[in-house]
């Protein structure tokens, strides 16, 4: 009774404060759009932009264009464009406008078949690493087609099975055969800019709670200062109500935080889940793990601005080292297993399987036990010390 | 016997006989570590008496308050508190500090702490209206509190103590941070409670609240009652007489020559004054002024005022009140 007093008590007055219900609801909304259009292009949205310069290649020289380059599966990541001249590529890749130029000499058909050398010449961007890389990458793959036909090529004339065709012909025939062994990947979730969305959209609500939960447990000090908690103990009323109806308070802010922003951010860019129920207990996890410490520092600091301090410098090292600000799939190996030390990024976790679509209560009980542990951690301790850090 | 200084069950056991101190006190010690803030305190206030302990910042008046309002727990001692009639709560209790919620409006404070008493409904409505009243904010009830001026959330702060009502009004330094104005008012206000019978016990380091309010009064130092009574026996304690301060550039050799006069003794001595206690000083002041004279030290000044609480506590504790 006195807690559900004291926790709508709490609820009204943060109603009021405009600033932190900007905080709470709309910031987490902003930064997960922010997060995925600035990381975005980093993270998901490679493209390689392609000039090819074909001088008369011939068949083969088609292959590479036509069978590599423009292969259906490379779609979305590679764009070619034609150049007639190698300076006009060139000067295309110097401007950036492109990732490399892919020069297919003249006589390139004619020198597979005579297996006399002709290279496929590269211009590539100093400034683009990656692309260069990448560009460099294809080639070479292609390269190793061509060579790996060549040497079939000569075996059969070597062993001098009986052929109609000529070696010329024997090539052409060898290099239109498809792989023997191809690559099958699959892209997990309908689209990779909404799996982004996925990341950054629990990632961005829970960086949004690090800051309420602070705000909500800080009413513990505001009580502690103004004198309204001896009134209330004065009133008969047990610390543990007082801590409970904040506790209540605190859990109803975070949890619209969060929610609010998977939907609103779900809503918008078409991210998905996974299993609601599971989805609303790890987000009501999350909210206790971090109340939970938001208390702990408030009952820990001397003053308002020892615990605004602690919480500011919490809350960055633990979004760093979590996973918030970099996707855990993306992140170092170090900061990987440093996220494992961290509520976020067992809450991150936890919310990646979710959207996998196939994760269920026993694929979670990692994440929910870590978060267990981590509101034990936290809470014991905080509720220990309130009673005589408050007064 | 040492007992848990917390109100006794005794507290929710409802009124006792008339002649039963609403608060009981009994060697009350409490202490942080190794210093000691409360050490052996005991006192009485009986229904319908206004109390105040008088002491300096650090004495442990509010530490002794605590433990009266069950704040906190005492190492020894007993604290007993007798409910009053109407089945109110045994204390109603104004912090220091103003101890209300700014982001809430004057009723929605009264109504957050009445229903934290288990009141509601009409009764805590129609008492809401009846306070507001009283401390002058019927007007502005609907306003949220941080647009109020110190003075008016300070009447706020005293009407939520008196929600219930209680059968005892425990009041910790009511006029802490307001100004000259506002302070008269509150104080105002509490002798108008304690009129109309409320009971009230007010710690203060300011005498003249005390003189104002209080019929009874204790002075607390370091911890102790180091004296107990009414204003008038207090003052009447020294002994009688009037207080002279004489300035002057010789104070040794005034001391010395006033030393031996009847009916004056030498109360402190400064470096440009002496204080004196002296029986009728209307009578005994040209002697004074011809002992200066002859002692060889020049008057610049010479006050005259009746003894007060600060003389007391001077007298008591061997320091001023302001110390």
């Amino acid at each position: 009774m006195h807690a559900a007093l004291i926790a709508r008590r709490d609820l009204r007055g943060q109603l009021r404060d405009r600033p932190a219900v900007a905080v709470g609801l709309l910031a987490p909304i902003v930064l997960t759009f922010l997060a995925v259009s600035a990381l975005g292009r980093l993270t998901s949205a490679f493209d390689a932009r392609f000039v090819v310069v074909d001088q008369g290649s011939g068949v083969v020289g088609d292959l590479l264009v036509k069978g590599v380059l423009a292969d259906p599966r490379a779609r979305g990541t590679i764009h070619i464009t034609q150049e007639t001249s190698v300076a006009a590529a060139t000067r295309a890749v110097t401007r950036g406008q492109v990732t490399a130029a892919f020069v297919i000499p003249a006589d390139f058909t004619r020198s597979v078949g005579a297996n006399t050398p002709s290279p496929i010449r590269l211009v590539l961007n100093p400034a683009d690493p990656v692309g260069s890389a990448f560009a460099r990458a294809v080639a070479e793959q292609f390269t190793a087609r061509v060579s790996s036909t060549q040497l079939s090529t000569a075996v059969v004339l070597r062993v001098g099975q009986p052929s109609s065709l000529k070696p010329n012909d024997l090539v052409l025939l060898a290099s239109r055969q498809p792989p023997a062994l191809h690559v099958d990947d699959q892209l997990l979730g309908r689209h990779r800019h909404r799996s982004l969305a996925g990341y950054f959209a629990p990632s961005m609500a829970i960086v949004g709670l690090l800051v309420v939960v602070q705000m909500a447990s800080r009413k513990l000090m505001d009580e502690r200062r103004t004198g309204t908690f001896r009134r209330l103990l004065a009133q008969g009323v047990p610390v543990r109500q007082v801590l409970l109806g904040k506790a209540m308070a605190g859990t109803w802010v975070g949890m619209s935080t969060m929610v609010t922003t998977l939907l609103v951010a779900g809503a918008l860019t078409g991210a998905r889940w996974g299993n609601p129920l599971l989805t609303i207990a790890l987000c009501l996890a999350t909210v206790l793990a971090f109340l939970s410490l938001a208390t702990l520092i408030t009952v820990i600091s001397e003053t308002e601005e020892v615990a605004s301090g602690l919480g500011v410098l919490g809350g960055t090292f633990l979004a760093l080292v979590g996973g918030n600000f970099v996707p855990l799939s993306q992140a170092p190996g170090l900061l990987v297993r440093l996220s494992a030390f961290t509520p976020n990024g067992w809450a991150l976790r936890g919310f990646s399987a979710l959207q996998a679509g196939h994760a269920g209560m026993i694929d979670l009980l990692p994440a929910f036990g870590s978060l267990a542990l981590f509101t034990v951690a936290f809470g014991a301790p905080a509720l220990l010390l309130a009673r005589w850090r408050l007064q | 016997m040492a007992l848990p200084a917390a109100p006794t069950a005794a507290a929710r056991a409802g009124a006792g006989p008339a002649s039963r101190p609403l608060l009981s006190c009994r060697d009350v010690r409490k202490s942080y570590g190794d210093r000691v803030a409360v050490d052996g305190v005991s006192f009485d206030i009986r229904p319908g008496e206004r109390y105040g302990l008088l002491g300096p910042n650090g004495a442990g008046k509010t530490t002794l308050v605590s433990v009266i309002c069950g704040i906190m727990r005492a190492e020894a001692g007993q604290v007993v508190v007798e409910r009053g009639r109407g089945g109110g709560p045994a204390i109603g209790y104004v912090p220091q500090e103003l101890a209300i919620y700014l982001d809430l409006t004057a009723r929605e404070n009264l109504r957050f702490f009445g229903q934290m008493q288990g009141m509601g409904g009409r009764v805590l409505e129609y008492q809401i209206d009846r306070l507001l009243d009283v401390v002058g904010l019927a007007d502005r009830s609907r306003e949220a509190v941080y647009r109020f001026s110190a003075g008016m959330q300070r009447r706020l702060s005293v009407a939520v103590g008196l929600l219930g009502p209680p059968a005892l009004l425990v009041l910790d330094e009511p006029t802490l941070g307001v100004d000259p104005q506002s302070r008269t008012a509150i104080l105002d206000m509490v002798a108008d409670l304690a009129d109309a019978g409320t009971s009230v016990l007010l710690t203060t380091h300011y005498m003249d609240e005390v003189a104002r309010v209080c019929d009874r009064v204790g002075i607390v130092d370091h911890g102790r009652m180091v004296a107990e009574g009414s204003v008038d026996e207090l003052i009447a304690s020294l002994g009688g007489g009037d207080r002279v301060r004489v300035g002057t550039a010789g104070g040794t050799p005034l001391a010395a020559g006033v030393a031996g006069l009847e009916g004056v003794r030498v109360m402190s001595m400064e470096p440009a004054s002496v204080e004196l206690l002296v029986d009728e000083a209307s009578r005994r002041l040209p002697a004074i002024f011809d002992a200066a004279r002859l002692a060889g030290a020049a008057i610049d000044s010479v006050d005259v005022r009746r003894p007060n609480l600060e003389d007391v506590f001077l007298t008591r504790t061997g320091r001023a009140l302001r110390d």
